[in-house]
């Protein structure tokens, strides 16, 4: 018995080491909130394009990326070359403390100045947008919200969620650029409406389809890719300005080959990369792309959206604590 | 009132609630199955071993599919916030949590010699009787165990009170926590860390009083031959059969059927909250089939789970005979130790331990494998689960064994094959069991110690959560749901009555 079992230890720990295995071949790592969609239909034309790196793939939600990252920067370290997540936020963060390579690519020369770093720290490589979402069975046309001041209204009491901005950076940044265009009191008041806040984009595009609360602020990305599954989500593009989340990629100062990071970067920037991000239900950077289908064009969209620019950022980025505080304290206790 | 000490207060109510809920169903549910005959029996008996196989996050999914106080099934039968808020995650918790006692005392009544009881018996004492004052002191170590356990269990729990607790704005301390490392920056660090401590706190006193009372019955001489004369006679329930089994199969029902036919429901929903049987359809499983990550999550799951709770066991038997046989303080101590990590939130230990290791890369030491971390961070926490029912187990076989063996000659070697091994069989299989099948889906810390290429079970699935739908996360919990009944019914094979 007491052989068994320490032979299973030992065979099992053994294959665990050669699990792990090894390469000779430059090894570069990015680390991601893209969906795996997307990265599977990137990784095959990421490795004809450069071929002389092995480009690895860490995927993960945008709030565990950074919090592996900053536990292994804690540690003196990251295993990170790349980082292209959607909480622009916490790129401004990583650029103050000195820890991200500065690259001015000439492949991003068409990005709009506003989407970029001034210091080139970081670029907007991808725009996921947040809307409004409802079932588009349990609320008739001439009903629906108009505007985000819509939500207020008392016809929808209890109807409410969204995602937690403790937990998703895209909703931190939704309730980010809201508190600055209504205030503070607007979401006293989404309190009083019984507000639902918790989780991320794809719990509230669930209690929508459940109808456990009709109407949602959430991804467009999100509305987009229940609707190809024939969910009955619609989405709302609020008349005072849908919420852009320009989403960054960077380069890690700590990377080993920093010549090869910048092509990665440069490649993002390709018409292929930019078609993949698009495909997968957010809007690129780059004016050329086409908008997603099924989603608003991109121009106008920008005609109706909150503004943004490094200022915006930097502005919002000294008051995140804060920010969080104070939602935390209005809607979740 | 302020939120930290709204929170602690329910942790501290969620925890007990779990531990008395627990150990009553423990004792009741493990007396039946081990010293009574009634149809049915032996699938009741393996069936109740079942729920400890599913990480409670499955079965608080599945609740919020059938308490949903909006749109859920059974919204009529529960209060107005449905399965939401604190008693609901007690009810999920329970649901789970009710297997450590009864694992513990079902290897306890293994154990116990059932001539004991017979005396009783026949001496005139009735079944009730017979167990408040021949079994139940007997099994004293093995109730206060599974209940400690239980409560540490509910105390450190993150998944349930998350999916539960948070729609209701209900903070415990650990989703409390997680909000605060959340919020960021320093300040959220610091009041992160203070408030595990003070979960730490409650822990260590949990532990100190159920040391406190397993040693007060030790002091009783209360001990179990290893002697197992015969098999126990079991008793007949007589007019009590139909309601004993209606009873049984009623909790059966709401904690393993119920959530079962949920989840099923859910991963046959081309989207999710549409159950109608004409547009059901195989696309979430198919989906999840032949995704590749799921491919290898299952490998990884599998060699991680397997090779971790067999070093937990092992690790259990030599410091469980080190501490009680050998009387050897360290051991003992360490036994406690052990508690610390079990206790401690998943998301602080993982987070501890990317530091340590991180640190130790930059001092040039590169071990970060993240299925090496992985296998280090579920070892650090399940390994009170096989060291304090072993050394339970230990407690429980009378020396006088040991003496009888030692003066026909045999030594330390020949005593842990002849005497405890055997004797520990029982112990050592719950305890694998124990550490086994939550590892294998283990979430919270493999979450934050993943990389690529080290995708586990728990890990799919949140990201199925997360960036695909619910009816594909759903499927993937139907089949982790259906797999655990499997290994719950074969296991029942190998039982010897």
């Amino acid at each position: 018995m007491k052989f068994k079992l320490f032979s299973a230890v030992v065979l099992g720990l053994a294959s665990l080491v050669l699990a792990t295995g090894c390469n000779n071949k430059k090894e570069l790592w990015i680390y991601t909130s893209l969906y795996k969609e997307v990265i599977a239909e990137m990784e095959p034309l990421l490795k004809a394009a450069i071929p002389e790196a092995e480009i690895k793939w860490f995927q993960g939600g945008s709030e565990n990326v950074a919090g592996k990252v900053n536990a292994e920067l804690a540690g003196g370290k990251t295993k990170a070359d790349l980082i292209l997540t959607s909480d622009p936020f916490w790129y401004q963060e990583l650029k103050q403390s000195g820890k991200l390579l500065a690259y001015d690519s000439a492949a991003t020369k068409d990005v709009p100045s506003e989407l970029k770093d001034p210091d080139h720290a970081f670029v907007t490589v991808r725009i996921p947008l947040m809307v409004m979402a409802y079932h588009s069975e349990s609320l008739q046309p001439d009903q629906l919200p108009k505007s985000w001041k819509d939500l207020t209204l008392p016809r929808f009491n209890k109807k409410l969620s969204m995602g937690s901005p403790l937990e998703s950076g895209t909703s931190f940044t939704a309730v980010a650029l809201l508190s600055r265009l209504l205030g503070w009191d607007y979401f006293k008041d989404l309190r009083k409406q019984d507000l639902v806040a918790a989780g991320g984009n794809s719990s509230v595009i669930t209690r929508i389809e459940t109808r456990e609360k009709i109407l949602g602020v959430v991804l467009l990305e999100n509305i987009l890719k229940a609707q190809a599954k024939g969910s009955p989500v619609k989405a709302i593009y609020p008349e005072d300005g849908s919420i852009p989340v320009p989403s960054p990629i960077a380069i890690m100062k700590s990377t080993q080959n920093p010549e090869v990071a910048k092509k990665i970067v440069d490649w993002f920037f390709s018409e292929a990369a930019q078609r993949a991000i698009v495909k997968g239900g957010m809007y690129s950077p780059l004016d050329k792309i086409e908008s997603p289908v099924n989603a608003k064009p991109w121009a106008e969209v920008k005609r109706q959206m909150l503004p943004w620019n490094s200022k915006i950022l930097a502005e919002l980025f000294s008051s995140r604590d804060q920010i969080k505080t104070q939602f935390s304290e209005i809607i979740a206790h | 009132m302020s939120v930290l000490l709204e929170a602690t207060l329910r942790s501290v109510q969620i925890s007990l609630i779990t531990a008395m809920v627990s150990g009553l169903l423990g004792v009741v549910l493990a007396w039946l199955v081990s010293r009574t005959e009634f149809t049915s029996r032996k699938t009741v008996a393996s069936l109740l071993s079942v729920p400890y196989a599913l990480p409670p996050y499955l079965l608080g999914m599945a609740w919020v599919v059938l308490g949903n106080p909006t749109v859920g099934i059974l919204r009529a039968f529960l209060p107005s916030n449905g399965a939401y808020g604190t008693l609901g995650i007690c009810f999920v918790l329970s649901s789970v949590a009710f297997a450590f006692p009864y694992l513990e005392l079902r290897a306890g009544f293994d154990r116990l010699d059932s001539s004991l009881e017979e005396a009783a018996r026949i001496s005139g004492a009735s079944p009730v009787k017979v167990f408040r004052d021949i079994s139940l002191p007997l099994l004293w170590p093995a109730l206060v165990n599974g209940m400690c356990l239980a409560f540490l269990y509910a105390l450190a729990s993150f998944g349930v009170p998350a999916i539960l607790g948070l729609p209701v704005r209900q903070f415990v301390l650990t989703t409390l926590i997680y909000s605060q490392l959340k919020l960021g920056g320093q300040a959220g660090l610091i009041e992160g860390f203070k408030i595990s401590l003070l979960l730490l706190t409650i822990a260590a006193c949990a532990l100190g009083f159920s040391h406190y009372l397993t040693s007060l019955k030790n002091r009783l001489g209360a001990s179990i031959s290893g002697a197992r004369s015969s098999r126990p006679s079991r008793i007949q329930l007589g007019r009590l059969a139909p309601l004993v089994m209606s009873v049984t199969w009623l909790w059966i029902l709401l904690t393993l059927v119920l959530p079962w036919i949920a989840l099923t429901l859910s991963a046959l929903a081309p989207i999710a909250g549409s159950y109608s049987p004409s547009t059901f359809t195989l696309r979430n499983l198919s989906y999840v089939l032949n995704l590749a990550d799921f491919h290898e999550a299952l490998v990884n799951s599998a060699v991680l789970s397997v090779s971790v709770a067999s070093l937990v066991v092992l690790l259990g038997f030599c410091l469980g005979f080190l501490s009680v046989r050998k009387k050897k303080p360290w051991a003992s101590r360490l036994i406690r130790f052990f508690g610390i990590p079990f206790a401690t939130p998943g998301t602080v230990l993982a987070f501890f331990i990317i530091f340590i290791f991180s640190t130790l890369a930059r001092l040039g030491f590169n071990a970060d494998y993240p299925l090496l971390l992985m296998a280090i961070a579920y070892t650090l926490k399940y390994a009170a689960v096989g060291a304090n029912s072993l050394e339970t187990a230990y407690t429980q076989i009378h020396p006088s064994l040991e003496e009888a063996a030692r003066i026909s000659g045999a030594r330390t070697v020949k005593l842990l094959s002849t005497i405890w091994a055997p004797l520990l069989k029982q112990s050592m299989k719950a305890a694998w069991l124990l550490a086994f099948l939550p590892l294998a889906t283990e979430l919270t810390m493999s979450v934050l110690l993943t990389g690529p290429g080290s995708a586990t079970l728990g890990t799919v699935l949140f990201q199925l959560q997360e960036y695909a739908d619910q009816p594909s996360a759903a499927a993937l919990a139907w089949m982790l749901l259906t797999l655990a009944l499997v290994i719950g019914l074969m296991t029942r094979k190998k039982e010897i009555y």
